[in-house]
C-alpha cells in the first residue's frame, strides 16, 4: 500500500508541472496584456506600464516569466494584490479558503443525501414513476444554468414575501444562526447539478448489481430487502461514484466562482472574480494555481481512497 | 436453339427519385417513432437555430430599441415585459439566440474536430504516443474548467472567438476520449486487417476505414458537447465576460439588471428558462442519439 502512495505520489510531480505549464500557456501566451487592459481605465505614462510590467514580472521574455512563475507556484508567494497591497496567498488562506470549504463541504454532502437515495430508489423500482422522475431531474439538473437558479433563490422569495437573505457575510464563530442560512442555502443550490449527476450513476451502477448472482444468493437464503439492498448492492455500487464524486468536487470548487458571486460570499471564488474585474494579475495567477493543485490533490486522495475501499484494485 | 433476350421479372429495389431525401426521411421518421423526447428536442433546437437566424424578420423590436414603459410586466404586446432601458424582453432573448447558437455550435464543432484528430492518432497509432498523449489529457482534464476559461478572457479579452476557442480546447480532452476508445475497438478489425494487407498507408486506414465507424460515438459527444458550451458561454455572460452589450445575450441578461429583478422576476424567469430548454434539448437529443446510434455507449 504505502509503496503504492509513493508510486502515486511521484506521479503527481509531473502532473502538476503539467498542469502549471498548462495555466502558464493559456494565461501568459494568449495575445493580450495585463497592464495595457488595467491602463485602459486610468491614466498612466508609458513609463508607469512599464513599471508595473516590471514589478508583475511580465517585462520579461517568456521563459524568463515561465521560470519565475514556477518558482512563485513552488514556494505559493504570488506577491501582492494590486488592489489591496495584501499578500495574496495569506488573503487565500486566513480569509478566503474557510468559506469556499464549508460552502463546497454542504454542497458535497447535500448532493450526496439527494443523489444516491433517489438513485437507489430509481434502481429498485424501475420503470416505475419514481424512476421516471428521477430520470428527467437526472438530465434536467444539468441542464439548468446554477446562476440562474441562484438568482430566482433569491429574486423570487422577494418578491412575493419579501424574504431576503441576511446581508453581510458572518462567520459561523460570529453568528451561527446567519452564517448557516449565508451557506446552506447556496450550497443547496450548488448541490442541484451534482446530485443530477449522482442520481444518474447510482441508478445505472444498481441496476448492474442488482442483476448479479450474489444478489440473488443474498435474496434465496432469505435476507431481508433491505439488507440486500444497502450490504450487497450499495457497498459494491458505491465504488465507482466514490471516483465520480472526487472529479465532480473539482468542478464544484469551480463553480464556486459563480455562486461566490450570485450570493455575494467572500470566499476563494469571489476572489477570483474580484481579481479578474480588477485586472489584479497576482490575485487571478495565485486563484488558478491554487484551485489547479487544489484539483490535482483531489484526485490524488481519491485514487488512495479508491485503493482503500476496493480490495480488487490492490492486487 | 434461340436465345431470347426476354425480360426476366426480377424485383429490383431501385431507390426512386429523390433517393437521399426519401431515405432521410424515413430515417428521421423511424428516429423519431423509437425516440420521440428525442425527436422534439431536435424540433425545438431547429426553432431556436432558425430564430436565431432570422431574429430581425422575427422580432417585433429591435435589439437596443425602445419599445415601451420602463420594467413593463409580461402583456400582449410585450410578451416577456421590457428591461430597464425599455427593451423588448421577447426580441432581446431571441437576438440572444445568436451568441448562444454561434458559441455553442462553433465550441462544439472545434472540440469535436480536435478530439478526433487527438482520440484517434492516439488510439490507432498506440505505444508510447498514445501513452505520452493519454498523459497530457490527464493533466488537462484536471484543470478547473471555468477558472481557466475566465482567466484567459480577462487576459485576452473576451470576443466571440476566443471565446469559442477556449472552450472548444478545454472541452476536446474530455470527448477525445470516447473517440480513442471507440477507435482501438475497431482497429483490429478484420476490415483493416485486410486493408493494411493491400498495403493501404496509415492515413489512408484512418481516413477511410476507421473514421467512418467512429461517427456514431463523435456525433453523440459532439451533441452533449454543444450544451455545455452553451451553458459555459452563459455562466460568462453573467459573470460580464462574455458578449460585451448592447448585444443581448440569455447570461448577460441574468446580470445586467440585477439591482432590479426582485421587482422584476421577469426579467430573470425568461432569459434563464431559454438557456435551460436549449441545454435540455441538446442533452436529450444526444441521450436518444447515443441510445439509436451506439447501445454500446449507453449509460456512460
Amino acid at each position: 500500500m504505502s509503496q503504492f502512495v509513493l508510486r502515486r505520489l511521484s506521479l503527481m510531480v509531473p502532473t502538476l508541472f503539467l498542469a502549471l505549464t498548462a495555466v502558464f500557456i493559456l494565461v501568459r501566451v494568449i495575445p493580450g496584456d495585463a497592464v495595457t487592459l488595467l491602463l485602459d481605465s486610468s491614466q498612466y505614462s508609458k513609463q508607469d506600464a512599464d513599471a508595473i510590467r516590471e514589478q508583475l514580472g511580465i517585462a520579461d521574455s517568456i521563459p524568463v516569466q515561465y521560470g519565475k512563475f514556477m518558482r512563485q507556484a513552488v514556494s505559493g508567494d504570488f506577491g501582492n494584490s494590486i488592489w489591496s497591497g495584501q499578500p495574496v496567498m495569506k488573503t487565500l488562506l486566513t480569509d478566503r479558503l474557510p468559506i469556499t470549504f464549508e460552502l463546497t463541504f454542504f454542497a458535497t454532502l447535500f448532493a450526496v443525501l439527494i443523489g444516491i437515495p433517489a438513485g437507489v430508489v430509481a434502481a429498485v423500482r424501475q420503470d416505475s414513476i419514481w424512476d421516471y422522475v428521477v430520470r428527467t431531474v437526472g438530465i434536467g439538473g444539468l441542464a439548468i444554468p446554477g446562476f440562474w437558479l441562484g438568482t430566482l433563490v433569491i429574486v423570487l422569495p422577494a418578491y412575493w414575501w419579501g424574504w431576503t437573505l441576511p446581508i453581510g457575510f458572518k462567520t459561523f464563530a460570529e453568528d451561527p444562526a446567519s452564517n448557516l442560512q449565508q451557506i446552506l442555502v447556496p450550497a443547496l443550490v450548488m448541490s442541484i447539478a451534482l446530485a443530477a449527476v449522482l442520481m444518474r450513476m447510482t441508478r445505472s451502477m444498481m441496476l448492474e448489481v442488482l442483476r448479479q448472482d450474489y444478489v440473488r444468493t443474498a435474496r434465496a437464503k432469505g435476507l431481508d430487502g433491505r439488507v440486500v439492498i444497502i450490504r450487497h448492492c450499495l457497498r459494491n455500487a458505491m465504488l465507482p461514484l466514490l471516483s465520480i464524486i472526487g472529479v465532480q468536487v473539482a468542478v464544484l470548487l469551480a463553480g464556486t466562482v459563480i455562486f461566490e458571486t450570485v450570493f455575494t460570499l467572500p470566499g476563494v471564488g469571489s476572489y477570483l472574480y474580484e481579481g479578474i474585474s480588477r485586472r489584479d494579475y497576482p490575485v487571478v495567477q495565485g486563484v488558478t494555481v491554487m484551485l489547479t493543485v487544489a484539483v490535482v490533490l483531489l484526485n490524488f486522495i481519491v485514487d488512495i481512497s479508491y485503493r482503500v475501499v476496493d480490495p480488487r484494485v490492490r492486487v | 436453339m434461340q436465345i431470347q433476350n426476354e425480360a426476366i421479372a426480377i424485383p429490383v429495389l431501385a431507390p426512386h427519385s429523390g433517393g437521399y431525401v426519401s431515405r432521410w426521411a424515413s430515417r428521421a421518421t423511424r428516429f423519431a417513432r423509437q425516440k420521440p423526447l428525442g425527436a422534439v428536442s431536435a424540433c425545438i433546437i431547429a426553432v431556436i437555430v432558425l430564430a436565431a437566424i432570422f431574429a430581425p424578420v422575427i422580432a417585433p423590436y429591435g435589439y437596443a430599441e425602445k419599445a415601451g414603459a420602463q420594467l413593463s410586466a409580461p402583456s400582449r404586446s410585450h410578451l416577456m415585459g421590457t428591461d430597464r432601458q425599455s427593451r423588448d424582453s421577447f426580441s432581446r432573448i431571441i437576438y440572444g439566440a445568436r451568441a448562444t447558437v454561434k458559441i455553442g455550435l462553433g465550441a462544439a464543432a472545434l472540440g469535436t474536430l480536435t478530439a478526433l484528430v487527438i482520440g484517434m492518432t492516439s488510439g490507432f497509432i498506440g505505444g508510447w504516443y498514445d501513452a505520452l498523449l493519454q498523459r497530457l489529457i490527464d493533466t488537462f482534464m484536471s484543470l478547473p474548467g471555468i477558472v481557466i476559461v475566465l482567466s484567459v478572457v480577462a487576459f485576452a479579452g473576451g470576443d466571440t472567438v476566443t471565446i469559442i476557442l477556449v472552450l472548444g480546447f478545454l472541452a476536446a480532452p474530455g470527448m477525445s476520449r470516447v473517440i480513442r476508445g471507440a477507435t482501438i475497438a475497431v482497429r483490429d478489425a478484420p476490415y483493416i486487417e485486410a486493408a493494411r494487407a493491400v498495403s493501404a498507408t496509415t492515413p489512408r486506414l484512418m481516413l477511410r476505414h476507421t473514421l467512418p465507424n467512429i461517427v456514431a460515438p463523435t456525433v453523440v459527444v459532439g451533441t452533449l458537447a454543444v450544451g455545455n458550451a452553451i451553458l459555459a458561454e452563459a455562466a460568462l455572460s453573467f459573470l460580464g465576460f462574455g458578449v460585451t452589450p448592447p448585444t443581448p445575450s440569455w447570461g448577460q441578461a441574468l446580470s445586467v439588471d440585477r439591482q432590479y429583478l426582485q421587482i422584476a422576476p421577469w426579467l430573470a424567469i425568461f432569459p434563464g428558462l431559454a438557456i435551460t430548454v436549449t441545454v435540455f434539448s441538446f442533452n436529450m437529443l444526444g441521450d436518444a442519439l447515443r441510445d439509436v446510434l451506439d447501445p454500446r455507449l449507453r449509460n456512460t
